[in-house]
């Protein structure tokens, strides 16, 4: 965490911070296999804890992470969770592959740095146009290596 | 015919009108032996008496030696590369790079494929001409890049000139002759409405070796 | 392994803080350097509804046009190279095309041109470009990036030619594209408009009242939480919680006094940084009136797949992250000015 400090007389002071976000937010959707199910935030919060736990163990079920809103609709979901727990969320979010012996997908649609949430709003514009959005293939990240 | 026969005398009455002599025996033997002594190549090698008893006698003709085989090598020999090199045999003078000399290549080069491929009709199996065109000579097709890792190269389009191991030389219609690397390019030759694709990468064999070079069927080729 | 877990990447927040007053501020330089806005939010505290004069600015946005199946070389057409780019500037953008897998195309006011193609369009187009900043491992997306108004790329000149078969022949590049254009509006782009299907839109407005918002001191409070706080009211998130409640224990930062009302206003469409000049101004000056609370905050998001980022640097979703810029105008002429990018991109202006 570094912030370099511009200060000026003249009152103009630039401040910028690098790596100093706490959070980062995922905005998610779960396809089912049957369309026609629901499940209720609580339920989807188990089911991810689920997840989490499967594949990353007691350590991972620990993480904490927060269901910011969820509408049970479209079942998308606006997640908030440590940096630092990023990795690990996402991870078990692409390999869950079952909810209740139906198949199901996590589609990561958009995940945001430290933007705050607003930024994560259904883009408008596709919805002036009524545009069925295309599903977008959730991209594991790639900085689980150094980049160089 | 018997061997009495060809020992006999002449007779008298041809004597006259052949105006031959007739000779003694005696006279006849000694010049059978002078005259093998002069046909026979070697004649020390060889017991003139004990030759007479055998049949088959070689007169005057010598085997010929394997002086032959000696002969082509040195002829196959010509120029080495250095000297090639130097005479700039496989270079393109100026004043004759241009793009109507080579149009008459081009036309022989269509006849070359249609007749390979048996008529070339619409109705061919593109397989087939396919599989034809990957042994057949490239010499006068016009390629045209339509892919490459260099932007620069893609749309080039030209008569193929001459065609090494890794680079294609084409003359373009402006009478350019371009070098282009067959590595990271895609080609397109068009021949009556037959479009081909070849992907230079896999393509880096003298026109000579490929003929015999058999090809590996892929799904999916990258540059 | 655990270690590379929990690595995040590089994050960049930039603080201003100056007034109008002052000579130095570069607000509206700022204001400039993004070019492709989809939404504009506004957070007016202490406020039912907007005044008149606020609300006909929220109105007036430019309207902009959607064009179907544009092929990407009628952009390098003489006539509307003539009468739109040359003149004024278009704001110009591929539509429902993804930066990470598809082939993007972006108008920018000073008449640069860019295409963000992948490797297979890049090697068909035949036009020279660089590999994008965002490979991983492999060189699998290019940037070709042309300024239009340069004397090379006049109509006639060598680039254009090339460019042009390229685009024509080699790479039938067709996408469906957002144009507007300032100050000619449709006018401008009618020859364009008129050889396709198009359609025309009128940037969104939408209004929320918000009652009993619990919210956190403007100016005191750390600038992460603040903008978390921003964006949640803006999406309408819920922060009654508390720390111990099972889904959520998001709660306002530093919570410090309650707003009995609030106007959250947005719009959306691909807004023209002049338009939003404008709305800075007007708010300024509403600024001014008497009221209880005397700040108000203005969010700019840009296009999530736009493929450029601030000024005309290069922008890349995989990696995260969207451009946006968050105001916070006081009653007395200062104002706190939040830019952030993504992740690798360079400093905001």
């Amino acid at each position: 965490m570094t912030s370099v400090e511009e200060a000026e007389p003249s009152g103009f002071q630039r401040v910028v911070l690098t790596n100093a976000s706490p959070y980062q937010y995922l905005k998610i959707r779960l396809v089912l296999e049957d369309e026609r199910s629901r499940l209720s935030d609580v339920e989807l919060k188990s089911f991810i804890i689920a997840g989490l736990k499967s594949l990353h163990g007691e350590v991972g079920a620990a993480l904490n992470f927060d269901v910011l809103k969820y509408d049970e609709e479209s079942l998308t979901a606006l997640l908030r969770v440590y940096s630092r727990g990023l990795v690990k969320l996402w991870s078990s979010l692409t390999l869950q592959g079952f909810y209740q012996n139906q198949a199901c997908a996590f589609r990561v649609l958009q995940v945001s740095r430290f933007t705050g949430i607003s930024s994560l709003e259904e883009p408008l514009i596709y919805l002036l146009f009524h545009v069925t959005q295309k599903k977008r293939i959730s991209h594991f990240p790639h900085y689980c290596h150094p980049l160089p | 015919m018997d061997e009495a026969q060809i020992y006999t005398q002449i007779p008298h009455n041809l004597v006259k009108s052949l105006n031959v002599k007739p000779q003694s025996s005696s006279k006849a033997a000694a010049f059978t032996e002078a005259f093998l002594k002069n046909s026979l190549q070697k004649p020390s090698q060889y017991d003139l008496k004990d030759m007479l008893t055998h049949k088959a006698v070689i007169l005057g003709y010598a085997r010929p030696k394997k002086e032959s085989a000696k002969r082509s090598s040195k002829k196959a020999k010509g120029l080495n590369a250095r000297q090639k090199r130097k005479m700039k045999i496989f270079q393109i003078k100026p004043e004759h790079q241009r793009y109507e000399l080579f149009l008459p290549l081009h036309e022989l080069w269509r006849q070359y494929i249609v007749d390979l491929c048996g008529g070339l009709k619409p109705t061919s199996n593109p397989q087939f001409v396919q599989q034809k065109l990957l042994k057949a000579d490239f010499h006068g097709a016009i390629i045209t890049v339509v892919r490459s890792k260099c932007p620069s190269y893609v749309g080039t389009t030209g008569i193929l000139v001459q065609e090494f191991k890794h680079v294609f030389k084409i003359i373009t219609k402006e009478n350019k002759l371009k070098v282009i690397p067959k590595r990271n390019s895609v080609f397109a030759i068009e021949i009556n409405g037959f479009v081909s694709h070849i992907y230079g990468s896999k393509f880096e064999q003298r026109a000579s070796e490929r003929s015999a070079k058999k090809f590996k069927v892929r799904g999916t080729i990258d540059l | 392994m655990c270690a590379d877990l929990s690595r995040t990447p590089r994050t960049l927040l930039v603080c201003d803080r100056s007034s109008f007053l002052d000579h130095k501020n570069r607000v509206s330089s700022q204001v400039e350097q993004l070019h492709f806005i989809y939404k504009v939010s506004v957070l007016l505290p202490e406020c039912n509804s907007a005044s008149s004069s606020l609300d006909s600015v929220f109105n007036s946005f430019t309207s902009f046009y959607l064009i179907r199946k544009l092929p990407i070389y009628e952009l390098l057409d003489k006539d509307f190279l003539q009468s739109a780019v040359y003149q004024g500037s278009v704001h110009g953008l591929s539509f429902r095309t993804r930066i990470d897998e598809d082939n993007c195309v972006a108008l920018m006011p000073n008449g640069r041109l860019t295409l963000s193609l992948d490797k297979d369009s890049f090697e068909l187009l035949g036009f020279e470009g660089k590999p994008s900043r965002f490979n991983h491992r492999s060189c699998s997306r290019f940037e070709v990036s042309v300024d239009l108004t340069d004397s090379s790329m006049a109509p006639g000149g060598r680039g254009y030619l090339r460019l042009l078969t390229g685009l024509k022949s080699h790479l039938q590049l067709q996408t469906d594209f957002l144009l507007s254009h300032h100050p000619g509006g449709g006018a401008s782009l009618q020859a364009l408009l008129s050889r396709y299907d198009w359609s025309e839109h009128k940037p969104k407005v939408s209004r929320r009242c918000l009652s009993n918002l619990v919210c956190p001191a403007p100016r005191s409070c750390d600038p992460h939480s603040l903008l978390e706080w921003l964006g949640a009211v803006d999406a309408d998130v819920r922060c009654e919680n508390s720390s111990s409640s099972f889904l959520s224990s998001f709660v306002c930062p530093e919570a410090n006094t309650t707003l009995g009302h609030a106007l959250s206003v947005s719009v959306s469409g691909l807004l023209l940084p002049h338009d939003v000049q404008r709305l800075i101004q007007e708010l300024r000056c509403y600024l001014q009136q008497p009221q209880l609370e005397s700040w108000v905050s203005l969010t700019v998001h840009g296009f999530t797949d736009s493929l450029v980022s601030w000024g005309g640097s290069e922008h890349g979703a995989l990696i995260g992250g969207q451009d946006f810029y968050s105001l916070l105008m006081f009653h007395d002429h200062t104002y706190r000015l939040y830019l952030s990018t993504a992740t690798c991109h360079t400093c905001p202006p």
